[in-house]
This record gives C-alpha cells, sequence and structure tokens, in this order.
C-alpha cells in the first residue's frame, strides 16, 4: 500500500515540475514573440519612410539635408541588420531624424495643411506609437520571464536548464532630449 | 507598479465572486427540483401505465411501476419524518433529527438541478455561436473607411493597442451615430470586435480614444467577452424557467420556448433569429409578463360559465405564480447583487489594465468623462453590458429594471475616476478637484464611521431579508413538492 503512495506522490511532483517547465517555456516564447513583433514594426516604419520623402519633396527643396539625413538613418538602420546593439542604434538615429523632420515641416504652413501630410504624420506617428508599445509589450513580457526564473521554485528549474533573463529594453540618454531644431 | 497590483486584486476578487453566482444560479436549479422531479415522476408513471394498458413489456412495466411507486411512498414518508421531526428540535445539537432525512431527499433536486445546467449550457453556446453579430447587425455596423483621416486614426489606434497587450490584430467596425460610446463584443479574444460610434472619434481626441480603445481591448485580453456570454445565458435561463411557467397563460410564451428548443436542436442558427428567441425569453423576467394572468382573472370575472372553462387552470396559475414569486425574490435579492459585483469588479479591473496598455490615467479619465455625458446609439438597450460605460442618461431605460436585477451591473463615473486617480490620473479637468474630494472624504475617519453605522444597521435587515426569502422558498417548495408528490403517487397507483 505505501508502494502505491510512494508512485504517486513521485508522479504528482513529476506532473508538477512538467507542469513549471512548460510554464517558463511559455513565458520565454512570449517574450521572444514580443521581440519579433518589435521587427515587424520596424519594417513598417522602413517601408513607410520614402512614401514620407517622396510627398514632402515639392515642399521642402530646401531642407535638402534633413531629408538626406533621414534617408541616411533609414539606410542605416535597414543595414544594421541582426546585431542587436547596432541595430537599436540605428533605429533611434531614424527615430530622432524623422522628428526633426516633422519638426522642421511645421515651418511650413502649407504642408502642414495638406491632407497628404497629415496623413502621413498620422501613419508615421502611429509606427512610432506602434513601435513603443511593441518595447512596451516586450519589456512587460520579459519581465514577468524574468521574475518567474528568478523566484522559487521555478530558479530551481531555470539554473538547472541554464535559462536566462532576458534584456529589458532601456531608453537611449539622446531619446529624452528634446529635438533640437536648426533653421 | 500599483496597476499591476489593482488587477491582480480585482481578478482574485472576480473569481470568488463568480463562484457565488455559479452557487447561487445552481440553486435556481434546486428550487425548480420541487416542479421538475414530481412532473418527471408523473411522466414516468403514465407512459408505465400504458405500456400496462397496451400490454407491451406489461410485466417488466409492472415491476418498474411498482419499484418506482415504493420509491416515491418512501420519500413522501421521508418528507413527513422531516416535518415530524422539526418539533422533536429543542437544542442546536438536535438540528441532525432534521438534517438526516432532509439529506436523503436530496436526490429529488438531481433533474431540477441538471436540467438547469444543461438549459444554461444549450443558451450559452447559442449566444457564443453568434458572439455579439446581432447587436453588428441591429446598430448597422460598417467597416472604417481608410480614406477618412479620423476612422483611419482609430483604426491605428486600435492595432497600436492590440499591440500592447500582445494581441493579433483586432476587427474594428464603426456605428454611424452621434452618441459617443463603444463597445466589445465577441466569444474569445480571437474572435473579437470593437464597435465604435462615430460621434465618438468626432469629439475624443486620439489620447483619450486610445484610454478608450485601451480599456475595450483589456476587457478582450480578460476574457470579458466570454464571461458577459456566460451572465447573459444566467438571465436567460431564469427567463426560460420563467417563460416555462407561462406556457398554459401566454401566447408568446409557447413562442418562445419553441423557439429555444428549434435553437437547442441548431435548426435556428441566424444571429437575428437566435438572438429574438433569447430576447423572449429574457422578457419572461419582465415583470409585465405576468399581465396575462390578469387578464384571464379578469374574463373569468365575466360570469360563472367563464370560471367553469378556467377552473382546470387555477391549480397550475397558482403554481406558476407562486414558482416566479420565488424566482423573482432569487433574482432581485441573491443573483443580482453579487453578479453585479462580478460585473463592476471586471469593469475596474480593464481599468486597471487599460492603464497599463497605455501608461497613462488620464487618457481613460478624460474619455469616460465625455461619454459620461451621453448616451447609447439606438438599439443597443439590453446589451449595454458590452459597452465602456453606461451613461446616467440612459440607466432608466436599460437593463437594470428590465431584467428585474436591483443594482447595476456598471461602476458609477465617480468611482471609477476616483479609482483612475489613485493609479496617478492628476489632469481630469475641472472636475477633477470634486472627484478627488470625493474620494479623499471616503478616506476621512467620520465618514468612515457613517459607512460603519449604516453598515451595521443594514446588516441585521439583510439577514433578516434573506432568512425571509429562505423561508418563503421552503414554504412554497414544500408546498409544491407535496402536492407534486401526492399526485405522482396516485398517478403510480400507492
Amino acid at each position: 500500500m505505501s508502494n502505491w503512495a510512494i508512485f504517486g506522490i513521485a508522479g504528482l511532483v513529476i506532473l508538477y515540475l512538467l507542469w513549471l517547465y512548460n510554464s517558463i517555456i511559455g513565458l520565454r516564447n512570449r517574450v521572444r514573440n514580443a521581440w519579433a513583433q518589435i521587427d515587424v514594426q520596424l519594417k513598417r516604419r522602413h517601408d513607410l519612410i520614402p512614401n514620407l520623402l517622396e510627398s514632402v519633396k515639392g515642399y521642402m527643396a530646401h531642407e535638402r539635408g534633413i531629408m538626406e539625413q533621414v534617408s541616411l538613418a533609414r539606410q542605416n538602420a535597414i543595414a544594421a541588420g541582426s546585431d542587436v546593439a547596432a541595430r537599436v542604434t540605428a533605429e533611434d538615429a531614424l527615430s530622432r531624424s524623422v522628428r526633426s523632420l516633422f519638426a522642421v515641416a511645421e515651418a511650413y504652413p502649407q504642408l502642414r495643411a495638406s491632407e497628404n501630410m497629415l496623413s502621413f504624420q498620422e501613419e508615421l506617428s502611429s509606427t512610432e506609437n506602434r513601435i513603443s508599445f511593441a518595447r512596451q509589450h516586450y519589456n512587460d513580457a520579459t519581465m514577468e520571464y524574468n521574475t518567474a526564473i528568478q523566484t522559487v521554485p521555478r530558479n530551481l528549474l531555470a539554473g538547472l536548464f541554464s535559462l536566462h533573463p532576458e534584456v529589458l529594453f532601456t531608453t537611449e540618454e539622446a531619446d529624452r532630449q528634446p529635438v533640437a531644431v536648426k533653421f | 507598479m500599483s496597476f499591476f497590483n489593482e488587477q491582480a486584486r480585482r481578478r482574485r476578487q472576480a473569481r470568488w465572486q463568480s463562484a457565488a453566482c455559479l452557487i447561487i444560479a445552481s440553486g435556481i436549479g434546486v428550487v425548480l427540483s420541487t416542479v421538475i422531479t414530481p412532473l418527471l415522476l408523473i411522466l414516468a408513471g403514465a407512459g408505465l401505465r400504458l405500456l400496462v394498458r397496451f400490454n407491451v413489456f406489461s410485466g417488466s412495466a409492472l415491476s418498474a411501476l411498482h419499484d418506482l411507486g415504493k420509491w416515491t411512498a418512501g420519500h413522501v414518508a421521508t418528507f413527513y419524518s422531516v416535518i415530524d421531526s422539526l418539533d422533536r428540535i429543542h437544542r442546536f445539537g438536535d438540528i441532525g433529527v432534521t438534517l438526516t432525512p432532509l439529506s436523503q431527499m436530496s436526490s429529488l433536486c438531481l433533474p431540477g438541478l441538471a436540467t438547469a445546467a444543461l438549459v444554461w449550457l444549450v443558451l450559452r453556446s447559442a449566444i457564443a455561436r453568434i458572439g455579439g453579430e446581432d447587436l453588428v447587425l441591429r446598430l448597422k455596423c460598417r467597416a472604417p473607411n481608410p480614406h477618412d483621416l479620423e476612422e483611419r486614426q482609430l483604426a491605428n489606434v486600435v492595432d497600436e493597442m492590440a499591440i500592447a497587450a500582445g494581441l493579433p490584430a483586432v476587427r474594428l467596425l464603426m456605428i454611424d451615430s452621434p452618441t459617443i460610446n463603444a463597445a466589445a463584443i465577441g466569444r474569445s479574444h480571437r474572435t473579437a470586435t470593437i464597435l465604435v460610434t462615430r460621434g465618438l472619434i468626432d469629439t475624443l481626441d486620439r489620447r483619450e480614444t486610445g484610454g478608450i480603445v485601451a480599456h475595450l481591448i483589456a476587457t478582450v485580453v480578460q476574457g470579458d467577452t466570454g464571461l458577459s456570454v456566460s451572465v447573459l445565458a444566467v438571465f436567460q435561463t431564469l427567463g426560460f424557467f420563467l417563460t416555462l411557467l407561462d406556457l398554459p397563460l401566454r401566447l408568446s410564451a409557447s413562442r418562445a420556448i419553441g423557439g429555444a428548443v428549434l435553437v437547442a436542436l441548431g435548426i435556428k442558427r441566424s444571429p437575428e433569429a437566435v438572438a429574438h428567441i433569447g430576447e423572449m425569453l429574457e422578457d419572461g423576467l419582465n415583470a409585465s409578463s405576468i399581465e396575462p394572468v390578469n387578464r384571464i382573472f379578469a374574463w373569468a370575472e365575466v360570469s360563472k360559465w367563464h370560471l367553469a372553462v378556467i377552473a382546470p387552470l387555477l391549480p397550475f396559475i397558482l403554481i406558476s405564480l407562486f414558482m416566479k414569486l420565488v424566482l423573482f425574490l432569487w433574482t432581485a435579492l441573491l443573483l443580482g447583487p453579487p453578479l453585479g459585483l462580478l460585473w463592476r469588479t471586471r469593469r475596474y479591473s480593464a481599468d486597471a489594465v487599460a492603464v497599463q496598455l497605455t501608461r497613462d490615467p488620464d487618457a481613460l479619465a478624460l474619455g469616460l468623462q465625455k461619454i459620461a455625458g451621453s448616451s447609447f446609439p439606438d438599439g443597443a438597450s439590453g446589451r449595454e453590458y458590452f459597452f465602456v460605460h453606461v451613461p446616467l442618461s440612459s440607466i432608466a431605460d436599460s437593463n437594470v429594471t428590465r431584467r428585474g436585477v436591483t443594482v447595476s451591473l456598471h461602476p458609477s463615473l465617480a468611482r471609477r475616476l476616483a479609482r483612475l486617480i489613485r493609479m496617478g490620473a492628476n489632469s481630469v479637468g475641472p472636475a477633477q478637484v470634486t472627484w478627488a474630494r470625493l474620494a479623499e472624504l471616503s478616506r476621512q475617519p467620520a465618514r468612515a464611521a457613517l459607512v460603519l453605522g449604516l453598515m451595521l444597521l443594514l446588516v441585521p435587515l439583510v439577514g433578516a431579508l434573506a432568512i425571509l426569502v429562505a423561508y418563503v422558498t421552503a414554504l412554497i417548495m414544500t408546498i409544491v413538492l407535496a402536492a407534486g408528490l401526492g399526485i405522482a403517487r396516485a398517478v403510480l397507483g400507492g
């Protein structure tokens, strides 16, 4: 009789461990999915920028500098490839240059009023929002995952299967500064 | 971060309350057993007697009839022993004298419980299948126009919030109505739809719209759309049984029950038809469904001949009225409050999730204030709980009164704003000071003492009410059960 009890308890313990392990993997996959989601949104921005430049070109002939800057930033961001650190830097630079482009566009009344420009402004600010919301979701998911694998009892399993905490997104110092507009 | 705590607290509360709701809802099945058990016995007895009369399996039918008769007689005897035992209770320890025979009778409640559960399951699956599509049709919703800047902005906001919540893309539909409101429907987060009135995007700016949409996305993420299906199914189950009791009294009852059977068999499938039958069942909860009884009595007063025609119906009318009284008391006093509490808790929780998604409590606070000054789009009445907020102006005509539930299913604006302020909203506009003062007041000891005093007064009152309800319920159940079992024994040939 006591043998059965031991088997039963051992079975329950194994089931519990399996459930724990699966929950960790579920959380980790959510983190990875959230990371992929950021990529999707960055790609969307890359696709939007050429159209934006095309539509403002006529109005902003004197601002060739800023437009080239945006174009260059986009190319750098695409070229950064899979190196995460380089990519984050390049994308942040692209964000800043797009924001300065809009800041400069404020000085052109016709452009500001144009339906096309309004629509692009909406699309781009939505894209910026999507990127930051995707990052926020990534951070939320990562925090949950990190907390899970750093607290009892999951930390024991995490140590056994060498699961490491994921890195949180932090805002670059330069990103917190207001955009400087030079005329 | 306080909104994580807030969400965790809400989820814990909601679990307890939904468990309480389930227990009370299944209690209705127990009440109904008093009718259903004798009815089943009578039907079984009559069937067996027919078999005996036509000499089909008459041997086994006779023995089954005999066993059933003995079983029923045994329960009738137990029933009397319960009543007798009441005299023998002198101390609290003697309570076992009554409870032992009472527990032997508990098997009589099973048919009612099973029937209530089955009806609930069927109705729930029917409502889930149409997934709120009837509302889409009734409100004449349309897809957003990609060439309209405002609508494209809204579509972007919805996408952004879905990304923030880690959801796949959510369907967005527009309601062409000047009212300011928005709703989330669907049976799960995979099939969720968000409905937004044109008035909302005309009035609210991008930030406020974001707050409102975040609340709807939170509703979807929490699975509230699925929960609302269950809540609606509870109401319709109750309505089904009340309509069943009305069957000999009004014609519309037979239409509703017939429709429900067609829905259960899968013959009627279109969203409009299923929703219409659901509404007919809900009408059974309406206090005005008693009206036909009045008409019958009025007709009976015309002459003695009229009365003679009505006379055979009288026992049924009396039982029906008794059961209706009990079910009304159950909904109003026992089912309504926990259900309202549950739904309000989910709304607060969705507010907290919305703040987590936008990290901007002010966006939702500002948006809610604008919605509170508006009303519903036409044709949404009866489905208020899908919407972000129920403005005070439209409460009078809402499900709050229609379903005989004494409490509101939606939280008040002041409470929601007070909670948002606690989560960090600090620019709620000129009204913010007032709400903040309200929130402060609630924390003042003097007011707390007043509230505590009122609560102390209320507890014995509510207790007395509960005892009264239990007493009336027990009394009516006893009468109905005794009558039913008596008839069953007569049919079974005691």
